[in-house]
């Protein structure tokens, strides 16, 4: 996941960059396609971290045996 | 159960983005994905931009909403809040973009959500440094 997200930030930054007109990359006639790279960079990873987070959440509730709630039974 | 439900509105922020790109597209005759903005299918020259634009402002709420949860979360990780908070903020000021580029359509100069949504990559980058401080279970 480290990496993932290295990767993203990196890949995000470096297409932000050239949508800004860094190495003059973008013209009037491939502005779609730039915007579509930058977009498929910057918003899929969402659902990943998304998905990666609920994982998390329901394997530290599993772990707990409250399922990660303290109650009054569980203490007793 | 609230977490999950926030956590799980960030999976439907890419679904809102791309139904909104994919059924504006469809519907707008010679829109072409080579040479236009994406925002150009919410203008008001577009045949339906309330297909484009709806979409926008609800994922745009998720996000902000999912902000709640993502720091939650990434704060469990790590038993820390810095990261995790800056995390948030910049998904919510990203979902801020969203929402004012969803409700001010092109050529509107509220459409660039007065720079919020750069904050976006900023949110992988502190997810990242959150990441890092993990706790050992």
């Amino acid at each position: 996941m480290k990496l993932f997200l290295g990767f993203i930030f990196v890949g995000s930054l470096i297409v932000l960059a050239i949508m800004f007109g860094v190495g003059h990359l973008v013209t009037r006639r491939n502005v779609g396609i730039w915007q579509r790279i930058n977009t498929g960079i910057s918003i899929p990873w969402f659902a990943v971290l998304g998905v990666w987070l609920l994982k998390l959440n329901a394997n530290t509730r599993r772990a707990s045996p409250s399922g990660g709630h303290v109650s009054l039974t569980s203490l007793g | 159960m609230i977490r999950k439900l926030l956590l799980a509105a960030l999976i439907a922020v890419p679904i809102c983005y791309y139904f909104a790109l994919i059924v504006g597209a469809a519907t707008y005759p010679g829109y072409s994905h080579v040479t236009r903005y994406a925002s150009e299918l919410g203008a008001a020259d577009a045949p339906y931009p309330a297909l484009f634009n709806v979409p926008i402002v609800i994922g745009g709420v998720a996000a902000v909403l999912t902000s709640v949860g993502v720091v939650a979360a990434l704060r469990d990780l790590s038993g820390r809040w810095l990261w995790a908070i800056l995390a948030g903020i910049a998904l919510a000021c990203w979902g801020a973009s969203m929402v004012l580029g969803g409700m001010f359509p092109m050529p509107d100069e509220r459409h660039v959500g007065f720079g919020l949504g750069l904050a976006g990559p900023l949110v992988p980058l502190f997810a990242l440094l959150e990441n890092y401080r993990m706790r050992k279970e």
